[in-house]
C-alpha cells in the first residue's frame, strides 16, 4: 500500500481583485500517492498554476488543509516553506528557468547551497544526477550553448538533486518540438518507474495520456478523469 | 546560504556589466582617495608642527614678549622700564622652579656680517647658555659662547650654518677665523648645526640656520650701549607646571615693572593648542567632503543594485522556488553591494598613494611631506565596506520580499 505523499482538503484560493474577490480553486480534495505518475488538465486560466504553487508550497491557500507527508502545513511561516521548497519539492518550468551565468553543474548544484550540502558532496551528487539524465559530458556548458530538450534536463536534475517527495512539471515540453518533447516524457516515465513521484501541469491531452492518472480542473473544481 | 556563493554570484555580477560597476564604484573610489590622501597630509602636517614646537624649545619654553599697554596705564607708561637682567634676578629668587633663562638682545639684520669681500644679512643676537637648551640648538663644530666671554666682553661669535655657508662655503673651515659685524671684528669660535625639514628643494626650517650669535654683554658694550634685553625667555622641564610657572612669572615681572602691564608670558602649549584647533577645522572640513562622496558612493551603489534585483527578479523568483530563504536573498544582495564597494575601497586606497605622491610632485613649496599610516588606509577602507553594508540593506530587504510566483512569471 502506498503512502500519501500529500493530502488536500477542502482547498480554496481566492484572489482579491479590487472589487470582486476571484475563487480560483473551489473545495479541492485531492491526495496524491508515493510513486504516482499525475497529470493535471484544463483550459488556460482554469487554475491548473494556481494549484501547483499551493501543491509545491509556494503560495498558501485561502482556506482548507493540505498536509505534506502526513504533517500539516498550513501554518507555516516562509522559512519554513523555503526549506520544505528545498528538500521536499522539486520544479521544472516550461521555459526551463536556468541560471544563465551558470554552467549546468552550477545550475544543478543551486538546490544544495540552499540545503547546506558540503561543495564535495554538492558536485559528487550534481555529476551523479547529471548522468541519470544523460547530461554528464556537458556539465561544464553554460544554459544558451544548449539545446532546448538539454536546458530541460538540466533543469529536470536541478530538479531532482535533493531527491524531493514529489516533482512538479508545469507544461515541460510547451517550448519543445514534438521530437524532443517526447524525449523528456520518456524521461519522466522513466523517473517514475524509479520510484519518483511527478505531477505534470499540461493543456495537451496528448501529453497527458501518457501518465498513469490524470484529473481535470475547471473553473477552480477538481474532477478526476483516469486513475 | 554559503558566503562563497554570494561571492562567486557578485563577482559575475559586475564581470558582467563591468562599465557599470566601475562607474558606480567611482564615488567610493573619490571618497576612500580624499580620506587617504586626507590622512597623509594630516599627519605630514602634524609632524612637522611637532617638529617645529621641538625645534622652537618645545612645550617647555615659555616667551615673554612685550603686551600693549592697557589704556588707564599710558597715562604713566613712562614709569615703565625696559626689561633688565633685574627681572631674571628676581625670577631666579622667587622661583626656583625655572630651569633655565635665555636673556637676549636681537639686533636683527641691522648690522651686516662680513668676511672678506662676502656679505650676509641674518639676524644678529646676543646671548647666554641659556639659549642653547631654550632653543634648541646644538653646536656642530667649535663651542658655544660661555659665560667668561660675556664676563671678559669677547668679541666671539656662533655662525649658523647659513652664514658660515656663504661667508666661508669656498675658504674652508670658519673656525679661528674672524668676521666682522657692523664693522667690527669677531673671532669664530662655533658653528651650529644645519636644520633641514621638508618637501623636495624647500627647507621650511631654513630660519634656523639664518644666525650669528655673540655674547649678552658683548652686545651692550659694542652694539646698544645700554643694558636693556629684547626677551627674557625661560624654560621648565617639568610640564605638567608650565602653565603654573608661566602664571607665577608673570606676576614676578608685573612687581619688577612697577604694575603696568606691558608684558606677556606666552607658553608653547597654547601655540600647541592653536594648532590642533586649526588641524581640527581642516579635518571637519575635509572630512565632509569626504563624506560628502562617500554618500554619493553609497547611493550610487543602493541605485546600481535596485535596478540589478530588477533585472534578476525572475532569478529572485527561482531561488526562492528552489528553496532560497528571504534571509539568503537578503544576504546575497548585500554580499554584492558590499563587493561592489569593497572594490571601490581598493582602488581608492590605491589612487589616495598615487594622489599623494601626484600632490607632493607638483606642490613642493609650502608643504609638509605627507606621512601615510597603514592603518589610517584601513580606515578609509573600512568606511567604503560600511557604506556597501548600509547602501545594500534596502535594496536587498527589497529583493528579499519579491513574491516567489509574481517574480518566476516576471519576464
Ligand atoms: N495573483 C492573481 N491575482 C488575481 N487573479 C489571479 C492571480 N493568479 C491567477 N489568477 C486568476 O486565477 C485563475 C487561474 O489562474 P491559473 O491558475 O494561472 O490558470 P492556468 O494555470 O490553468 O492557466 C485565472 O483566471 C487567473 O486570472
Ligand atoms: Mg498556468
Amino acid at each position: 500500500m502506498a503512502r500519501p505523499v500529500v493530502e488536500l482538503i477542502d482547498i480554496c484560493k481566492t484572489y482579491d481583485t479590487g472589487a470582486t474577490a476571484f475563487e480560483a480553486l473551489h473545495k479541492v480534495n485531492l491526495t496524491i500517492d508515493e510513486g504516482e505518475f499525475l497529470a493535471i488538465i484544463g483550459p488556460s486560466g482554469s487554475g491548473k498554476s494556481t494549484l501547483m504553487h499551493i501543491l509545491g508550497c509556494l503560495d498558501k491557500p485561502t482556506s482548507g488543509i493540505m498536509k505534506l507527508e502526513g504533517r500539516d502545513i498550513s501554518k507555516l511561516g516562509s522559512n519554513d516553506l523555503a526549506a520544505i521548497r528545498n528538500k521536499r519539492i522539486g520544479f521544472v518550468f516550461q521555459t526551463f528557468n536556468l541560471l544563465p551565468r551558470f554552467n549546468v553543474l552550477q545550475n544543478v548544484e543551486l538546490p544544495m547551497v540552499y540545503g547546506n550540502v558540503s561543495p564535495f558532496n554538492r558536485r559528487k551528487r550534481a555529476m551523479e544526477i547529471l548522468e541519470t539524465v544523460g547530461l554528464g559530458d556537458r556539465w561544464h556548458h553554460l544554459p544558451q550553448e544548449l539545446s532546448g530538450g538539454q536546458r530541460q534536463r538540466a533543469a529536470v536534475a536541478r530538479a531532482l538533486v535533493m531527491n524531493p517527495a514529489m516533482v512538479f512539471a508545469d507544461e515541460p515540453t510547451g517550448n519543445l518540438d514534438t521530437k524532443t518533447g517526447a524525449q523528456i516524457m520518456q524521461l519522466f516515465k522513466d523517473l517514475n518507474d524509479k520510484g519518483h513521484t511527478i505531477i505534470l501541469v499540461t493543456h495537451d491531452r496528448d501529453v497527458a495520456s501518457q501518465t498513469k492518472r490524470q484529473i481535470e480542473i475547471r473553473d477552480g473544481r477538481v474532477k478526476e478523469v483516469k486513475g | 546560504m554559503s558566503l562563497l556563493h554570494g561571492i562567486m554570484v557578485g563577482c559575475k555580477e559586475m564581470w558582467a556589466h563591468k562599465m557599470r560597476s566601475f562607474l558606480t564604484m567611482l564615488g567610493v573610489i573619490l571618497g576612500v582617495a580624499a580620506l587617504g590622501a586626507m590622512f597623509a597630509f594630516m599627519e605630514g602636517m602634524i609632524a612637522d608642527m611637532q617638529k617645529f614646537i621641538r625645534e622652537t624649545g618645545g612645550v617647555e619654553r615659555v616667551t615673554c614678549s612685550s603686551d600693549q599697554i592697557p589704556e588707564d596705564q599710558l597715562a604713566f607708561s613712562s614709569l615703565n622700564r625696559q626689561r633688565r637682567m633685574k627681572d631674571i634676578a628676581a625670577l631666579k629668587s622667587n622661583i626656583p622652579d625655572i630651569d633655565e633663562y635665555s636673556p637676549e638682545v636681537s639686533l636683527g639684520r641691522d648690522y651686516p656680517v662680513q668676511h672678506l669681500n662676502k656679505t650676509v644679512r641674518v639676524e644678529v643676537r646676543g646671548v647666554t647658555m641659556g639659549e642653547l637648551a631654550l632653543r634648541n640648538y646644538e653646536v656642530e663644530k667649535g663651542r658655544f659662547i660661555c659665560d667668561l666671554d660675556r664676563v671678559k666682553r669677547q668679541r666671539v661669535c656662533v655662525l649658523g650654518t647659513y652664514a658660515s655657508d656663504e661667508l666661508f662655503g669656498s675658504y674652508g673651515d670658519p673656525l679661528g677665523r674672524t668676521v666682522r659685524i657692523g664693522g667690527k671684528n669677531f673671532k669664530v669660535i662655533g658653528v651650529l648645526k644645519h636644520y633641514q625639514a621638508g618637501n623636495g628643494g624647500f627647507n621650511f626650517m631654513s630660519w634656523k640656520n639664518r644666525i650669528v650669535f655673540i655674547p649678552l654683554e658683548t652686545t651692550w658694550m659694542v652694539f646698544t650701549h645700554n643694558k636693556d634685553i629684547t626677551a627674557l625667555d625661560i624654560q621648565v622641564k617639568d610640564t605638567a607646571k608650565v602653565a603654573a610657572i608661566s602664571q607665577l612669572a608673570q606676576q614676578v615681572l608685573f612687581h619688577t615693572h612697577r604694575h603696568i602691564s606691558c608684558l606677556q608670558m606666552r607658553t608653547n602649549e597654547e601655540m600647541v593648542e592653536n594648532f590642533s584647533s586649526r588641524t581640527a577645522a581642516f579635518n571637519i572640513t575635509l572630512g565632509i567632503v569626504a563624506s560628502i562622496s562617500m554618500l554619493v558612493g553609497g547611493i550610487g551603489i543602493m541605485n546600481i543594485m535596485l535596478a540589478s534585483i530588477n533585472e534578476r527578479i525572475r532569478e529572485i523568483g527561482i531561488r526562492k522556488a528552489i528553496g532560497a530563504r528571504n534571509i539568503d536573498i537578503l544576504s546575497q544582495v548585500i554580499v554584492e553591494a558590499v563587493l561592489l564597494s569593497i572594490l571601490g575601497g581598493v582602488l581608492g586606497v590605491g589612487v589616495s598613494l598615487l594622489l599623494t605622491k601626484f600632490i607632493t610632485f607638483f606642490v613642493k613649496e609650502n608643504l609638509s611631506t605627507p606621512i601615510v599610516k597603514p592603518e589610517q588606509l584601513l580606515f578609509a577602507f573600512s568606511v567604503s565596506v560600511v557604506v556597501g553594508i548600509i547602501f545594500g540593506i534596502f535594496p536587498a530587504f527589497k529583493a528579499s520580499q519579491l513574491d516567489p510566483i509574481e517574480a518566476l512569471r516576471h519576464e
